[in-house]
């Protein structure tokens, strides 16, 4: 489903990326663990379409198209979907007309028809209870006065409303207590299926328990330098990224 | 000036009025030929021209400006509406809802000179003086408690295609009995091409815990100079809560001045003023705190597209009797364009020791990450932005309280949303 081969990108002119091979299939969740700045969230944005992110080498292929080719908004419709591990606050919007008009613009896209109001309320309630998030919400300023918690649980409600193919989510674990951890761990679990891939980038293996993830991978100063099962998570957490460093220097 | 003084002289002259009004009228004229249009270098003025008005010779409309037919049905909406077209009230047009009571000026001064004047001239602003000296359109209207106040009342001032440029100076006086309640639009338009001025003063007096929601909309057309000044006066417990939408004129300015009079009197003045192409916008804004336990909230937010330019000085003064006073002023404004310019001015001045008031001022572009944010949620750039735009909004037109109101008010702004957006 995601292809990609040996890309360089630059941010602000610094290199960031440089030469990243990783390929998902369908129905599989692969993660990618690295420490801070090794490139895991340019990776993320580069895949969602953010400008500032300068690919200078290598391609993406997403279903055999060429993702680079096609602007944010394309790959969304296409079925490409980022988790933010910032969140935009969007003031004076509420949350049900937002992911409403997201929604309809998928389906209109699929050439399916536009949900109307009373099909949207009884669809959105269940996708809420997903995630354990009451309708209150839906009434709130799109990330408004949210915890850090009810925007990654926000983040999940998305992808389970939009039915994207593919799913990036970008330290969607971060700053979670553990019982907000499984929220999120339960959300993406009930989202896989045969046809979808899931890329769960994370600094720590801990939200991975809750999964099962068919590989795990590196990346260490823009390159992914170890690629495995499970087993690669649990010797992480023993001995921290620098064992790694050392045995790639060697 | 010279043309000025030639079409005052043929209202001076009108043969209907009383020599006491016209005595009002002339001191008045002196008063405004010797302080004469505002310039540069006056600091209420600083960022304001009125150049091409000065330079336009604008007539005083008469009754053949009237077009032949009146369209009523300008638009479906159900609020009762006392039409003014050119400058001209049309009775047989308008619908008077029951409660309300509408006089001419000339019967109210004749009852009583102060329903009309009352010293609004002794103002700052040279153009409420020339409105005092050249008053042509105007009602007085009395609100009892026996109003419905669920029924909106509009004011519509609407201006025709003319074949010259005309002005206008009217006058609308509220008068709120003591626990009345209203909902008052009053709004300006126009399909004229060519310019015109309208003049406006508008004044609204509550009465003792009178409850007044006054949205006053200037959509006039594209090449018209709207000058105008609100005044606000509110007694005991009463409280206005005022809503200036702007998206009209070439040229708008309006001095807003209120004064919270009796114990625990409130006002809230809201604003959504929307400027694009070379529109310039101006609100000069006085709240006069001199009562105990009076509240006052002020949020205006500016929308400016392309070359425009716009203005908020917004002043609140607490008088040393006005203990306990409660005031915050809010300034946001959304820059759409690299070229629009906008002067933002919120000042306190606190004469009192015991009293809460806080002020802001905020000036930026859209979020580059709320955009992406919602693009990468399959909203394309153009509805994106649309959508943060609206969110920008919201606060202000959520704020209408009556629902007709807001949903009208919601309608205007999308209109010109769309116009931006779209080019």
């Amino acid at each position: 489903m995601l292809e990609i081969k040996n890309l360089h990108v630059t941010v602000e002119g610094k290199p960031i990326l440089k030469g990243l091979d990783l390929a998902v299939n369908a129905g599989e969740l692969h993660a990618i663990m690295g420490p801070n700045g090794s490139g895991k969230s340019t990776l993320a944005h580069v895949i969602a379409g953010r400008e500032m992110y300068k690919v200078t080498d290598g391609n993406i292929t997403y279903n055999g198209k060429d993702l680079l080719d096609m602007k944010p908004e394309e790959r969304a419709l296409e079925g490409v979907f980022m988790s933010y591990q910032y969140p935009a606050v969007i003031p004076g919007v509420n949350l049900a007309y937002f992911i409403k008009a997201s929604v309809n613009a998928v389906r209109k896209y699929r050439g399916e028809p536009e949900m109307d109001a009373v099909d949207f309320l009884s669809f959105i309630k269940e996708k809420l209870a997903q995630v354990k998030m009451d309708e209150s919400y839906l009434k709130r300023a799109v990330n408004e006065g949210f915890s850090g918690g009810e925007k990654k649980r926000n983040e999940i409600l998305q992808m389970l409303t939009l039915d994207p193919s593919l799913a990036v989510l970008d330290e969607t674990d971060s700053g979670l207590d553990i019982d907000a951890v499984r929220i999120v761990a339960d959300g993406v679990n009930k989202f896989r299926g045969e046809d979808r891939a899931v890329l769960v980038i994370t600094h720590y293996q801990r939200i991975l328990q809750y999964m099962n993830p068919d590989k795990i991978h590196v990346l260490m100063d823009g390159r992914i330098i170890r690629s495995g099962g499970k087993k690669l998570a649990n010797e992480l957490e023993e001995k921290g990224y620098s064992w790694l460093e050392e045995a790639v220097a060697a | 000036m010279k043309h000025l003084e030639k079409q005052f002289s043929t209202i001076a002259s009108a043969e209907h009025e009383p020599q006491s009004l016209k005595n009002l009228r002339n001191s008045a004229f002196d008063s405004f030929k010797k302080t004469g249009f505002p310039k540069k270098n006056w600091e209420a003025w600083r960022f304001t021209t009125v150049a091409d008005l000065v330079k336009t010779p604008f007539r005083l409309s008469t009754e053949a400006d009237l077009p032949e037919v009146i369209s009523k049905s300008l638009d479906n909406l159900p609020f009762p509406t006392l039409l003014f077209v050119n400058g001209h009230y049309q009775p047989d047009e308008s619908t008077l809802p029951k409660g309300i009571n509408v006089n001419t000026l000339i019967d109210s001064y004749n009852e009583d000179a102060k329903l009309v004047t009352n010293g609004f001239d002794s103002g700052s602003s040279p153009f409420t003086v020339l409105n005092t000296a050249m008053m042509n359109s105007g009602l007085h209207i009395r609100i009892s408690e026996d109003f419905e106040n669920h029924t909106p009342i509009r004011f519509l001032y609407l201006t025709t295609k003319l074949s010259e440029p005309i002005m206008n100076h009217p006058r609308l006086i509220l008068d709120m009995a003591d626990n009345a309640q209203a909902n008052i639009i009053e709004e300006y338009r126009g399909d004229s091409s060519d310019s015109y001025w309208n003049n406006a003063v508008t004044v609204i007096r509550t009465g003792n815990n009178s409850k007044v929601h006054h949205v006053r909309i200037q959509n006039e057309a594209p090449a018209a100079s709207h000058l105008a000044t609100t005044i606000y006066e509110v007694l005991a417990k009463g409280a206005i809560h005022g809503c200036f939408i702007s998206a009209g004129a070439a040229l708008y300015r309006n001095d807003v001045n209120v004064t919270l009079l009796g114990e625990g009197a409130d006002v809230t003045l809201n604003g959504l003023c929307l400027s694009r192409k070379t529109q310039h916008m101006d609100h000069n804004i006085t709240v006069d705190h001199t009562s105990e336990h009076v509240t006052s909230r002020m949020l205006f937010k500016y929308i400016l597209a392309e070359k425009s330019s716009a203005v908020f000085n917004g002043r609140a003064v607490v008088r040393s009797d006005a203990q306990k006073t409660d005031a915050d002023q809010t300034n946001k404004n959304l820059l759409l364009g690299n070229d629009a310019l906008m002067y933002s001015n919120p000042q306190l001045e606190i004469y009192a020791d015991d009293v809460r008031c806080t002020h802001g001022s905020s000036t930026g572009q859209i979020s580059e990450d709320a955009l992406f944010y919602l693009r990468s949620r399959g909203l394309d750039a153009v509805s994106a932005k649309a959508l943060l735009i609206n969110g920008f909004a919201n606060e202000v037109v959520d704020d209408i309280n009556n629902e007709e109101i807001r949903d009208y008010t919601r309608r205007l702004f999308e209109s010109w949303l769309s116009g931006v957006t779209h080019g």
